[in-house]
């Protein structure tokens, strides 16, 4: 065969294999509930008749590394795999699944090194510290590409630095949702209902805590979750660690002294946290609320899917909204907010660090823009799409608990990217939680030293 | 007795200087690259690199984290010491007989020392836990206590000294066979020397077996120092360093600033203090090593 006939062979594997694999992209977004196996099984055969056909599958000219997260595995391997039969030329090597635990000092190691990967899963938490030290690449300027109408403003606004430049691009976004075990809510003669005052989620709270057992998990070992957890409180009663401007510290305001104090009441008066919080992470709470020792578990919109790996009879599982300050609801009789509100907690995006090879960086893009496409986004989404432009496919694929929270006002996790040494601040709020509810001090001194520990670190004024 | 150097150096015969830099050079070229150098870049990190500077050292100096975590790491490694020596010896001492199944019990002995210090870690976590815990559950079982929830082992008033119990666990049957090796050493003449000259079983140990063991005793010191100064992965999986950092060590603040908080250079400056107090602390044993 000459060199011309090669090529004629080889872009016509290329165009075969396209098309017939967007063909099928595009039919799978609406049959991937019942055709995920078939489908799968179908390009393979499809890619097999064209080899056994003699087309030969060009070389490919550039690798390149990703790292993922391993909730994503299966589903974001499937868009690589997608994205290597239409795009042979590229490779990926060394393809990673980072766990969550660890997987900071992992992306830290990396972004720092001389060879990192080409793209990397980053979230909110971190990015800003990234950000800050030149480890991630800006990708203003390319978001355009993306379509910035497409995604919602919430998702967009927690891939921005403090500086207002995007350093990720956002794949999932993620609420957080109060789960609870259906069973023991009748057990112990608690109604089910989505919307809950301040007032009744004590009363609830008190009813749950009986006999070692315990209303609600809190892995508070997780400094992460030690900040935020306190802090769904406090922005629900519109307080939080900064003012609106983002230019003082707000914790001695009253808004936000209300809601961490009652947060601090749920333990000290009711005891509704396990002891085991305190050295608990997430991971280990979550069997608690498993093995039915607690009756309801705060958790990212991908609860369900853990729950049940974990073993759990989802037929059991009822989801709320975090609690709300009863001041919001109307009065009498008590009803909702007009619109649903739940604390948005971010979500992931994929990112390109600094010191990746240059000569990848495009290709890296195209390969983070496939992973936007609204059929991509639709068929890996285990959690909340970020873009406005898949709410109907997702609405379809997720009827059971989601649609709730796609187009619910959520709130709260903004302020968290204008919190300069954010991780070190989260350390300091660890801290100051525990000594709160381990009784060292009292709430109140508490949040005031935390206030001037934050103050210091981050260099902020207190309002 | 005379006065010893403790390293009589023979001098190299000619031939045996190209053997001794073929097989030495690999090992100090690892050491050059895996320990020299980053030594010297940390040194030079917390100066501020190129910039020479006393700033992060004075942020070290102002940062109460860093002085709690000092306090934290002397309490750890000297009850650390005294009670893994303590056991050790007691355990050497109990051993130092023959009896049938001995060599049976002493493999058994060693199984803590040779699992993996995580997963030792995780076992104490899952040991110590306020709901499903095996040491409450038997305590409850014993009448001791009423509730599972009674005593609870990693809050911060236990927390320390649950970790040292899980350390000691884990490290105190290495130093019995350690103790049990020096224990075998000692002549059984001297014994029947003191049998002899009526000294009672605590005259014995402390005239004749302690002076005996002074030198493993040293050595063990500076092994045990060396361990607790950096010992990381016990505290990190059973506390976190909490709660409220009643449990965090000067080599678990380290990680945290470096790692975490991504302030490289103050971590670069906390672990020269470090570095330094481990060095003392070993020129001082080392010293009363010799001297005796």
């Amino acid at each position: 065969m000459t060199e011309k006939e090669e090529g004629i062979k080889r872009r016509d594997y290329v165009k075969a294999v396209g098309a017939g694999v967007a063909g099928l992209a595009v039919g799978a977004a609406g049959g991937w509930y019942a055709g995920a196996k078939s489908y799968e099984e179908a390009y393979k055969a499809a890619v097999k008749d064209l080899e056994a056909a003699g087309y030969a599958k060009p070389p490919p000219t550039k690798e390149l590394r990703f790292w993922g997260c391993t909730w994503d595995q299966p589903y974001h391997q499937d868009v690589l795999d997608l994205y290597n039969l239409i795009h042979p030329e590229i490779k990926f090597v060394g393809t990673d699944w980072l766990a969550y635990v660890g997987m900071q000092d992992r992306l830290l190691v990396a972004l720092k090194g001389v060879d990192p990967p080409d793209i990397v899963p980053t979230t909110p938490t971190w990015m800003q510290d990234y950000a800050a030290q030149g480890l991630l690449d800006d990708l203003t300027a390319k978001m355009s590409e993306l379509g910035l109408d497409r995604f919602y403003e919430k998702d967009l606004n927690v891939c921005k630095a403090i500086d207002g430049k995007f350093y990720g691009v956002p794949y999932r976004s993620d609420a957080t949702a109060v789960f609870y075990n259906k069973e023991i809510f009748k057990a112990r003669g608690v109604e089910e209902k989505l919307y809950w005052t301040w007032d009744e989620f004590e009363d609830i709270c008190q009813k749950l805590t009986y006999d070692g057992h315990y209303a609600m998990t809190q892995g508070l070992n997780d400094t992460s979750r030690a900040k935020q957890f306190p802090s769904l409180y406090m922005w629900a009663n519109d307080g939080g660690y900064l003012t609106k401007d983002h230019t003082k510290i707000n914790l001695k305001s009253q808004a936000s002294r209300e809601g961490w104090e009652y947060y601090c009441k749920l333990y000290l008066d009711y005891g509704a946290f396990p002891p085991s919080c305190f050295t608990d992470i997430d991971i280990d709470q979550r069997t608690l609320f498993v093995a039915e020792t607690v009756a309801m578990c705060p958790e990212s919109l991908y609860g369900p899917g853990i729950f049940a790996g974990l073993g759990f009879d989802l037929s059991k599982l009822g989801v709320m909204y975090v609690p709300w300050p009863s001041k919001y609801f109307g009065d009498p009789p008590k009803t909702p907010p007009t619109t649903p509100n739940t604390p948005f907690v971010g979500g992931w995006a994929m990112s390109i660090p600094k010191n990746s090879k240059g000569e990848n960086k495009a290709a890296a893009w195209e390969v983070i823009k496939f992973f936007l496409r609204d059929d991509m986004n639709v068929w890996y989404q285990r959690c909340l799409p970020p873009l406005k432009s898949t709410e109907a496919h997702y609405r379809y694929l997720r009827a059971q608990w989601d649609p709730y929270f796609v187009t619910a006002k959520l709130y709260g996790m903004d302020e968290d990217l204008f919190i300069p040494k954010f991780l070190e601040v989260m350390s300091a709020a660890k801290t100051a939680l525990h000594s709160a509810l381990l009784e060292q001090k009292t709430p109140s001194q508490a949040l005031d030293d935390l206030a001037t520990e934050v103050s210091t670190i981050t260099g902020l004024p207190i309002a | 007795m005379g006065k010893k150097s403790l390293f009589k150096v023979r001098p190299l015969l000619r031939y045996e200087y190209k053997w001794f830099i073929i097989f030495f050079a690999p090992a100090l070229l690892i050491e050059l690259l895996f320990t020299i150098y980053p030594l010297i870049e940390n040194v030079r990190l917390s100066f501020g690199g190129s910039e020479l500077v006393l700033d992060y050292y004075e942020k070290m100096a102002s940062y109460s984290r860093f002085w709690n975590a000092l306090k934290v790491t002397f309490l750890w490694v000297v009850s650390t010491q005294i009670f893994t020596m303590a056991f050790g010896l007691l355990g050497a001492l109990l051993l130092n007989r023959t009896f049938r199944g001995k060599t049976l019990i002493m493999l058994i002995m060693l199984v803590p020392f040779v699992t993996a210090e995580w997963i030792s870690s995780i076992i104490f976590k899952w040991i110590y836990h306020p709901l499903f815990g095996i040491l409450n559950g038997m305590l409850v079982q014993l009448g001791l206590i009423s509730k599972m929830t009674d005593i609870q082992w990693l809050y911060p008033n236990l927390a320390l000294i649950s970790v040292v119990i899980s350390y000691v666990w884990r490290v105190g049957p290495y130093l019995i066979i350690i103790f049990l090796g020096g224990l075998q050493l000692i002549p059984e003449e001297t014994y029947d020397a003191a049998k002899v000259d009526g000294a009672s079983a605590f005259q014995t140990f402390r005239y004749v077996t302690l002076p005996q063991l002074i030198p493993i005793i040293t050595v063990s010191s500076v092994i045990l120092t060396l361990w607790g100064f950096g010992t990381f992965n016990r505290i990190y999986v059973l506390t976190g360093g909490g709660p409220i950092n009643v449990t965090e060590t000067l080599s678990l603040l380290i990680y945290f600033t470096a790692f975490q908080y991504t302030r490289f250079e103050l971590a670069a400056a906390m672990s020269n203090v470090l570095f330094l107090l481990v060095a003392v602390f070993i020129l001082i044993y080392i010293r009363l090593g010799v001297k005796r």
